[in-house]
Formats: structure tokens, C-alpha cells, sequence
């Protein structure tokens, strides 16, 4: 594998360990110097080797699977540091050009990369970060918040586990794992229900008129809501947002789940079409 | 003894019990290469409802046995907030009860804290991942009475590792160790860095004769386990 | 006790310059003092009570009982309890498994000392409390272990040695005490940052650690057992092989003045 012209060989299978490639390559080519520089993602990372004394930063594989490298397009603060350099080296009389290429490499295990889905409950490598799109159900609500657990990250491979229990992908340990070595036994998780678990503050539901927002009136226990991850939060909860057009309920049933499915008809109403009722949510954009 | 027993009914006085002819010893021949290095077996991905596995089966001229890791997680943590997964590991006896269980801690913190330089956990925020090692068999050939856990340390190390990349867990690389003359060194990068040490017997001075033999046997499983991961 | 992400690179950064620049001005060798009161409880054989500068505290006392050793064969026992821990947690089952080893008689202390008669002998029981600790414990533990021993006074025999033809238990004198003369190994913790070694590691310098070693010195050289030990949940890395021979050497090279004080204390 050889891509953008990058002087150099990559590594197409890698195992933890395996080196990938340095920070830095420079290519010359047509009285420009081409330098591309190389940010670890997924499943690599920089790890400092010592040779011949000195310390050299390269990027190492984390995970066993087939390289993958991206090109990403340069963010402001990058060109200006391209901009600072080719000026040092003009004032130094050199007439060589400069271009910065941020590379982006990382490693995918066997099966995502090649089965393309848009949800992933499959958590190994892929835990919720920030500004990510997860999918959640509602697990309680009160007058300030609303608490969900967490079913699956969207646009990413899944780990498997957080949804332990849950979405029945998961897997835990007989009795109880790390939950029961850092709690007592009483506190211990059983096996089922483990998830990672994330909250909706009234303030975060919608991005308009924040101080009126009724829990009540936006989710309800059961419904599936489509939410972004604003923080990690605290030991328990992930923060999450829904204050955005395409965030929101996505699946709901009426009358407190026992009724039919109900379809969103504006973004705050959504009605059950075999009965015509109505109910209050905070729908996400369909379409 | 010239006490009668009266308690119980004895048979005639002047009975024998059957004898039996001799078990024929079951002469094993070690082969020629085999005299000096131990044969190994790794296999992964065995136990199927955790998130990764290893198998890893040793046999030499005075020790066989074998050992089971899983790797169970990322999972939800509860509790205060943890910028880094947190790693338990727990040893498990097998069927003979050879270890005592204080013993099995000690080792299993040694683990943990080889595995906290080895595992990438700033990836993991409010997470545990758990693994679990069962001795599933050991027997001693050499016939001597000390049986110590040192020596399977290095194993447990590899097979962890295996079990660890076999979950799609992301590590800084291959650890494996070695194992001689009572020194167990756990190795990364190509023997440069030592992530974990450990001593119960013997004194100090024979440690860099040790360091270079552990580094061979390192490098060994780490091949070993670079084409049992590689392989489809 | 946490530190900032800039704290903790400020104190790496001093930690591993040439020469190494230490918080409160050690030499990487060097010890905090300690204050030892020895003999103090007067239920026991034994006493000790260790208390550090940061505030470390730890009480040993030592009893004594007498068994058959035909029957019995492990002669030294270490019981740990740790304040705030439960028995059955990670940290005191390890240090107590570390500890019976370090005291195992194989090692470097002579259990011939506890030999009373040719059937019967001293069982010496050790019981820790660890008040506090703000870093590793054990070497505070050992020290602590070693004073106390130091200080055991055990009842004389006056019956014969050689009881196994006459089959009488021994008997001791009334009042009169021997000192038991039992030099226990004392354990040494080393934390290793960068490529430098700091031996009695504060709570700060632990916390920015790459690694730590345990290390075991008993008449002049170290003995087993030897291993590493994470002095920090965050930052645990790989070290360089040789810096295990160069810490080994350093504890060979310090340990003697440091038992020397100990004893004097």
C-alpha cells in the first residue's frame, strides 16, 4: 500500500507493536518540498523508541487488523504554521516551496472494515467521546433531567459490551467483573444492564427557549432518542444534548409505551396514525 | 502392629491382598531439541462469550501445563469519574488447588500493574476491563516439591496479551516474558524496556545473566504470538 | 492527593534532569527521617511504632508461641491490617503474601534462633496496623518489622535442649528474658522516573513514577524477593533494563548506613 505518493512502504497487516511509519516524511517533487505529516488514529498511537541516543517519535500499531490512511484537510492553525515556514525560508533566500499534508493513520480490525453499518454497538474501540451521536433509551425522567442509557455510538464501529444486557450484544464477566472489585457485594452489577449510562438536562433538550423546557413534555421513559455527547461527565453519566434539529426522539410509543408506534408530524408533536392521538416530544428531523 | 483391631471383621489372619503386576512407567523419550526448550501451543478466540481469548498449552522436560485467558469489556464502570480504563485481573485455580489464594493476588496485582504500562487505557475513559486467568492444569515432572507460581508468570503475560489482542483492545505492544533461574522479566519494544519484574528465590547477582535469556524466550513468544494473531 | 497535568510534568521534568532535583532537596539516595519508639505494649513480646514526616504511621507487635516444629513447620507469621481496607482487599493481601515471603526462612533471617529444644520452638506471630500512608507502605512496614524484632525479648529456657527421649515440654525461668537476636530483612522501595532511581519516594514523586521496585536487603546484599510495583494508577510505563541493576547497586551501597540508624534509633 502506497498511497498519495508517500516515499515510503506501509505496512498493509500490523499487530500491536509493529511500527507504521515516523511523524514526519519529506518528498521532493517539482521544486516543492512535500512533507506529510502523520497523526495516529484509531488503533495506533506515538510511541518514543531510543536510537543511537536519541529519542525518535513513531507511530505504532495498538490493535491487530489492516492500515488505513486518511488524508485530513488542514485546519487554520496548520496553514498558518505552513505560511510562518515558507516566509523563514524565504527571508533564508530559498525559493522552495512548501506543502503540508496532515495524514491520518489508523488501523481497522478485519470485519469493520469491510462490512459498512452506520450503527455500531460494538464498544471495544469505540467508546462515546465527545461530539459524538449516540442512540439512547430513556430510562427515567424527573423535572430537571432526563437519564438514558446508552445503546450504541452512530457512524463507527460498536464495541461490544456497554450494551450489556440491554441490546443483548453484550458480554460481561461471571460475577461481576471490575464492577464487583470496586464495589462492595451488595452494589455489585448483576449481569444484566450494565450500560453506560448518560443524562439530558432540561437546559440541554432544545436550543430555544431553554428555561421553559418540560421533561414531561419532551421524552418519556422507553423512547429512543438520537443525542449528542457533550461531555464525559462525571463517574455515572455522560452528558448528552439534543438541541439541535436532527437530535431528538426517533422512536416512541404512545401512552407510556403501550400503545402503537408513533411518528413525528412536527418537531414537537408526534401522533399514532391508527388512533390520531398526539403526544408531546422533542422529535429529531426525520429526514 | 500387635494391637488386635477388634472394631471391625477382619478376614482370615493369614490372608494376602492381590497383588498386581507392576505399572509399566511410561517411558517418554524426549526428543533432542526438545531437551533444551519447551514446546509451546497458543491458540485464541476459544471461549465464546467473552470479547477475546487465548489458550496456551507448554510442555518441557519437567513441566506441563496450561492456562486459559479472557479479556471481558470495555465496560460501563460506575462510581467516580476514571480518565483511564481500570484493569482487574483475577487468577483462577484450575481443578487441582495448588496455589493459595493470597498468593494469586499478589501475582494478580503483578499483572495489573505489568498490563496498566501495556494496555493504551487513556482510549478507555470510565471503563474496566476485566480478565480472568484459570490455571487449567499444571503438573510438575522434575519430581522436586517446590512448585512456584514464578514460573508461569511469563505464560500468564503472553496468553493476557494474546486474549487482549484477540478482544480488539487496544495495546502499546506485544508483552511477553521469560523465565530463569527464579527471575521472571516482562519485556516490550524488542527487550529495550522492562514493564515488570519479579524475584522469590535466590540471590541477586545472577540478574543479567537472566535479563538475556528471559529476552530470548520473549522474543520467542512474541514471534509466536505475531503469527497466531497474523494467521486468518 | 492529585496533582495537576502541569504539576505533575514540572516534577518529571526536575525528577529526571541531571542531577536530579528533588522537591525537598534529597539526594536520591536519602531518607526522610523517622521517628521509632520500640517496646512500648506491654501485652506483647515485641513493640514497634514507626512514624514518618508525611505523617505515615504504622504499629507492629510481636507475640510468641510456643509449638512442634515436627508438626508445625512455619515459624514466622505476618498478619496485616491495613485502616480503612478490608482484609480481603487487593492491597492487603498482596503486601501480607510479599511479606511472608520476605520473613520466609529461606531468605535472609535464621529461624534456628527460635529453636527451643530439639522438638520444640518459638511460632513468632507479627502483627501490623498501618495507621496512615501517604505512599508505598512496605518499606515503613519492614522497618517497622525489623525494630520490633530487634526489640523481642522471649522468655529463657531452663529445661534441656535434647527432649525427645524424655518427652517433657519445655519450661522457662520464671522472670528472666532473652533478647531474640532476629535480624529481619527490611524492604526497600525504589521509584523509578525517567532513568533516574529515588529511593523513599513521597507521596508527590510517587504519584509522577514510571515504575517501582521492591527490593530486599538482608546482611549486605539484596535478596529476593525482587519486583516491580505500580506507585500510581496513571503512569505506568516500561523502563530501562539497566536501571534495575543500577538500583539493585544502590540499595547494596545504602542500605547498611540506613539499617545503622535504624538500629541506633
Amino acid at each position: 500500500m502506497n498511497p498519495e505518493g508517500i516515499p515510503f512502504e506501509f505496512p498493509d497487516r500490523v499487530f500491536p507493536g509493529q511500527l507504521i511509519c515516523p511523524e514526519y516524511e519529506v518528498k521532493q517533487q517539482d521544486e516543492v518540498d512535500l512533507v506529510f505529516k502523520f497523526n495516529s488514529g484509531q488503533g495506533t498511537r506515538f510511541q518514543s523508541f531510543k536510537y543511537d541516543g536519541t529519542t525518535v517519535n513513531a507511530i505504532t500499531a495498538t490493535l491487530v487488523g489492516n492500515v488505513k490512511i486518511t488524508e485530513t484537510t488542514c485546519d487554520s492553525t496548520a496553514n498558518a504554521d505552513q505560511k510562518a515556514s515558507e516566509e523563514k525560508l524565504q527571508s533564508q533566500g530559498e525559493v522552495r516551496k512548501r506543502i503540508v499534508k496532515d495524514m491520518v493513520v489508523s488501523v481497522a480490525q478485519n470485519d469493520i472494515s469491510e462490512t459498512k453499518c452506520n450503527v455500531n454497538d460494538d464498544f471495544a474501540n469505540n467508546l462515546p467521546k465527545e461530539d459524538d451521536i449516540v442512540l439512547t433509551r430513556v430510562t427515567r425522567i424527573s423535572l430537571q433531567r432526563a437519564n438514558v442509557e446508552i445503546l450504541a455510538v452512530e457512524n463507527q464501529a460498536v464495541p461490544v459490551d456497554s450494551g450489556i444486557g440491554s441490546n443483548g450484544s453484550g458480554i460481561v464477566a461471571a460475577g461481576g467483573g471490575s464492577g464487583a472489585a470496586t464495589f462492595s457485594i451488595a452494589q455489585a452489577s448483576s449481569d444484566l444492564g450494565e450500560t453506560f449510562r448518560g443524562l439530558i438536562r432540561s437546559q440541554d433538550v432544545r436550543a430555544t427557549e431553554r428555561d421553559t423546557v418540560k421533561i414531561i413534555d419532551s421524552f418519556k421513559p422507553g423512547d429512543i432518542v438520537r443525542a449528542q455527547v457533550l461531555s464525559l461527565g462525571d463517574g455515572t453519566n455522560y452528558y448528552l444534548t439534543t438541541a439541535r434539529n436532527d437530535l431528538g426522539v426517533v422512536f416512541a410509543r404512545a401512552v407510556n409505551g403501550t400503545g402503537g408506534l408513533m411518528y413525528a408530524i412536527d418537531w414537537q408533536t408526534m401522533a399514532v396514525p391508527s388512533t390520531g392521538a398526539t403526544e408531546k416530544r422533542k422529535c429529531a428531523k426525520p429526514f | 502392629m500387635n494391637v488386635q483391631d477388634r472394631r471391625r471383621l477382619l478376614g482370615p489372619a493369614n490372608a494376602r491382598p492381590i497383588a498386581f503386576s507392576a505399572e509399566k512407567p511410561v517411558v517418554e523419550e524426549p526428543e533432542k531439541d526438545q531437551d533444551k526448550q519447551e514446546s509451546i501451543s497458543l491458540r485464541k478466540g476459544l471461549i465464546e462469550n467473552s470479547n477475546g481469548s487465548s489458550l496456551i498449552e507448554v510442555s518441557s522436560k519437567d513441566r506441563q501445563f496450561s492456562l486459559m485467558a479472557s479479556v471481558y469489556g470495555p465496560r460501563a464502570l460506575r462510581g467516580s469519574f476514571t480518565s483511564m480504563a481500570s484493569i482487574s485481573i483475577q487468577l483462577q485455580n484450575g481443578s487441582q488447588e495448588k496455589y493459595g489464594p493470597t498468593q494469586l493476588r499478589e501475582v494478580a496485582t503483578f499483572l495489573t500493574s505489568v498490563f496498566n504500562a501495556v494496555v493504551n487505557r487513556s482510549r478507555y475513559p470510565k471503563s474496566g476491563i476485566d480478565i480472568f486467568v484459570y490455571l487449567t492444569y499444571d503438573r510438575d515432572l522434575s519430581q522436586s516439591s517446590s512448585s512456584n507460581i514464578s514460573a508461569l508468570i511469563p505464560h500468564c503475560i503472553t496468553g493476557i496479551t494474546l486474549a487482549l489482542a484477540d478482544a480488539g483492545i487496544e495495546i502499546l505492544d506485544l508483552a511477553s516474558g521469560g523465565y530463569h533461574n527464579g527471575n521472571v522479566f516482562s519485556f516490550i519494544k524488542n527487550g529495550d524496556e522492562i514493564t515488570g519484574f519479579w524475584k522469590d528465590e535466590g540471590v541477586s547477582n545472577d540478574i543479567s545473566d537472566s535479563l538475556e535469556i528471559c529476552r530470548q524466550s520473549y522474543i520467542r513468544y512474541k514471534s509466536l504470538m505475531v503469527s497466531t494473531l497474523m494467521q486468518k | 492527593m492529585g496533582l495537576s497535568v502541569t504539576e505533575k510534568l514540572y516534577l518529571y521534568d526536575s525528577l529526571t534532569s541531571n542531577p536530579v532535583v528533588r522537591p525537598d532537596g534529597r539526594k536520591p539516595h536519602q531518607f526522610r527521617p523517622i521517628e521509632v519508639f520500640t517496646d512500648f505494649l506491654p501485652s506483647a513480646n515485641g513493640s514497634s511504632r514507626i512514624i514518618a514526616s508525611d505523617g505515615s504511621e504504622c504499629i507492629v507487635s510481636i507475640k510468641a508461641k510456643v509449638i512442634d516444629h515436627t508438626v508445625e513447620d512455619e515459624l514466622i507469621h505476618v498478619e496485616i491490617d491495613i485502616a480503612g481496607q478490608r482484609d480481603d482487599s487487593p492491597q492487603v493481601e498482596t503486601m501480607t503474601s510479599l511479606l511472608n515471603n520476605v520473613l520466609e526462612p529461606r531468605g535472609g533471617i535464621d529461624v534456628s534462633k527460635l529453636r527451643l529444644t530439639k522438638r520444640y520452638s518459638f511460632k513468632i506471630f507479627i502483627d501490623v496496623l498501618l495507621l496512615s500512608s501517604a505512599s508505598h507502605p512496605v518499606s515503613l512496614i519492614s522497618m517497622a518489622i525489623h525494630s520490633a524484632l530487634n526489640s523481642t525479648c522471649l522468655p529463657k529456657l531452663v529445661s534441656s535442649f535434647d527432649d525427645l527421649e524424655v518427652e517433657e515440654l519445655p519450661t522457662f525461668h520464671d522472670y528472666d528474658l532473652v533478647r531474640l537476636e532476629l535480624s529481619a530483612p527490611v524492604v526497600f522501595v525504589a521509584a523509578i522516573v525517567g532513568d533516574s532511581i529515588l529511593m523513599d519516594a513521597a507521596a508527590a514523586e510517587s504519584e509522577v513514577s514510571n515504575n517501582g521496585l521492591i527490593i530486599t536487603w538482608s546482611n549486605g546484599k539484596a535478596i529476593s524477593p525482587i519486583r516491580t510495583v505500580a506507585l500510581n494508577d496513571s503512569d505506568v510505563k516500561g523502563f530501562d533494563p539497566k536501571i534495575l541493576q543500577k538500583a539493585i547497586t544502590m540499595v547494596e551501597e545504602y542500605a547498611p548506613d540506613v539499617l545503622r540508624a535504624l538500629n541506633n534509633a
